[in-house]
């Protein structure tokens, strides 16, 4: 009979550690769903912010883009494709040709 | 090989093909120019790789056989040879040419024929005629735009337009344009562009002989082969895209300007004398019924030169390199001429009077 009641102790201990176990376990996946809603989250509004980004960037290239060539253009670089950011070496028609187009 | 010829033509064939002849040395061969017999003729050939030249020239052969002889020796000893019947002899088994003129000889340690790169013969079956004068003075008017820099390949070449019976050549060296086109005697039915090496096209027109006569030129892939005469000259072509012409030139002007190229050159070349070394700096002022051009140099002096001119539309104020004006103004070949402005930045346009077959673009210095 006391062996019995010794066994018995031993399950109930056993059973203990598991509920431990399964409790610690459940802190830990829901700490894990936190986390992944809130990287979910971020990725969203991370693509938005660059999205705001973007188009800034595009009414900025549309508005002061030929500003800036035109600038890159008179501190001495092509801004024609073919040598596009390479120093030139007096005035270049296709730089000049393509200011002109940018600038109807 | 045994051969009689005359002097005067061998003279003429050696200095023909010695145009293609390598100034490098890496490859000893090249140094050489084949000789060749084939029926009754003897076929010279040079090639630098680049740029292959052959000419023939009518000879008695005795024995047909091909030597690689030393190109700078053989042209000198050919050019002083007596005015008499010369005959050149070849033992092929040890590579020596005799070159006779009884009574004396020169004998010539050559090269195996073997060793010769072969220059390929190119299929024709993309090819157009035109007439030397005509091409004569296309490449006159617009080889001298391209570019000498080596560093940007595609500006050293000539963009060569085939559009069924038209034929349109540009240059640039990307400062100032030059445009040419004419209409073939015959609708080619072909669309085709390229890049050929403005050496070359400065080549051909260098060795035509007959301003009459016709020159074929043939088209493949990666090559370009010009026959006329008893020469025939094969190029590669230079590889890359050439940029976008058209789009460099101005639609509309604001002042436009209709001059004598005599009067505006003589003026333009006055004042270059004392523009800036190295900018070439000459200032234009146009006014109602004058174009006002001056310079000045601190060390040299002032020039002033008045030109009379009909305008059209706005005056202006411009700055030119004078060598790009003249270099145009030099070759126009048109009493009168048409000078188109759109403000100071723009390019300017040159035209001649009475043709739109041709057309020069001049970027504007920028002053302050
Ligand atoms: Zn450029």
């Amino acid at each position: 009979m006391k062996q019995l009641t010794q066994a018995l102790t031993e399950v109930e201990e056993k059973l203990t550690s598991l509920l431990q176990e399964v409790q610690r376990l459940r802190i830990y996946s829901h700490a894990l769903e936190e986390d992944n809603v809130r990287l979910r989250r971020e990725l969203c509004s991370l693509g938005e912010a660059e999205n705001a980004k973007v188009v800034a960037n595009a009414a900025k290239i549309q508005g002061e883009g030929y500003g800036n060539l035109s600038r890159l253009y008179s501190e001495g670089f092509h801004v024609c494709h073919l040598h596009f950011g390479q120093i030139r070496e007096g005035d270049c028609l296709f730089c000049v040709g393509f200011l002109r187009k940018e600038d109807l | 090989m045994k051969i009689l010829c005359n002097r005067e033509n061998l003279i003429q064939g050696v200095q023909v093909v010695l145009r293609a002849v390598s100034a490098k040395t890496t490859l000893p061969i090249l140094s050489g120019i084949l000789i060749k017999t084939e029926v009754d003729r003897l076929y010279l050939t040079a090639t630098d790789l680049e740029l292959g030249i052959d000419c023939s020239i009518p000879v008695q052969v005795i024995e047909h056989g091909s030597l690689v002889v030393p190109a700078r020796i053989f042209s000198e000893i050919v050019k002083k040879l007596p005015d008499t019947k010369i005959e050149l002899n070849t033992n092929n088994q040890n590579n020596i040419l005799t070159v006779n003129y009884s009574p004396s000889q020169t004998t010539i340690n050559c090269m195996d024929s073997e060793e010769f790169p072969v220059i390929p013969a190119l299929e024709e079956n993309h090819n157009i005629s035109i007439k030397s004068s005509i091409f004569k003075s296309m490449v006159k008017q617009v080889a001298f735009s391209a570019a000498t820099d080596e560093n940007r390949p595609i500006f050293t070449g000539v963009l060569v337009i085939i559009e069924n019976d038209i034929f349109k050549t540009v240059a640039t060296d990307t400062h100032r344009l030059a445009y040419r086109n004419t209409t073939l005697e015959a609708d080619t039915n072909m669309n085709w562009q390229a890049v050929v090496p403005a050496k070359a096209l400065v080549e051909v027109s260098r060795l035509i002989q007959d301003d009459d006569e016709m020159i074929d030129i043939i088209f493949a892939e990666n090559q370009i082969n010009f026959k006329f005469g008893n020469i025939s000259l094969l190029s590669r072509l230079i590889e890359g895209q050439f940029p976008n012409y058209k789009q460099v030139i101005p639609t509309s002007c604001k002042t436009k300007i209709r001059v004598l190229t005599k009067a505006l050159l003589d003026a333009t070349e006055r004042a270059s004398l004392v523009a800036r070394e190295g900018s070439n700096v000459i200032k234009l002022k146009v006014q109602e019924n004058a174009l006002i051009i001056t310079s000045d140099s601190a060390d040299l002096g002032k020039v002033y030169e008045e030109v009379q001119v009909e305008l059209q539309g706005e005056e202006a104020q411009i700055s030119f390199n004078s060598r790009y004006l003249v270099d145009v103004l030099k070759v126009i070949d048109c009493e009168e001429i048409v000078i188109e402005l759109t403000g100071s930045l723009s390019p300017g346009i040159i035209r001649p009077v009475d043709a739109n077959n041709y057309l020069y673009l001049i970027l504007p210095i920028r002053t302050n």
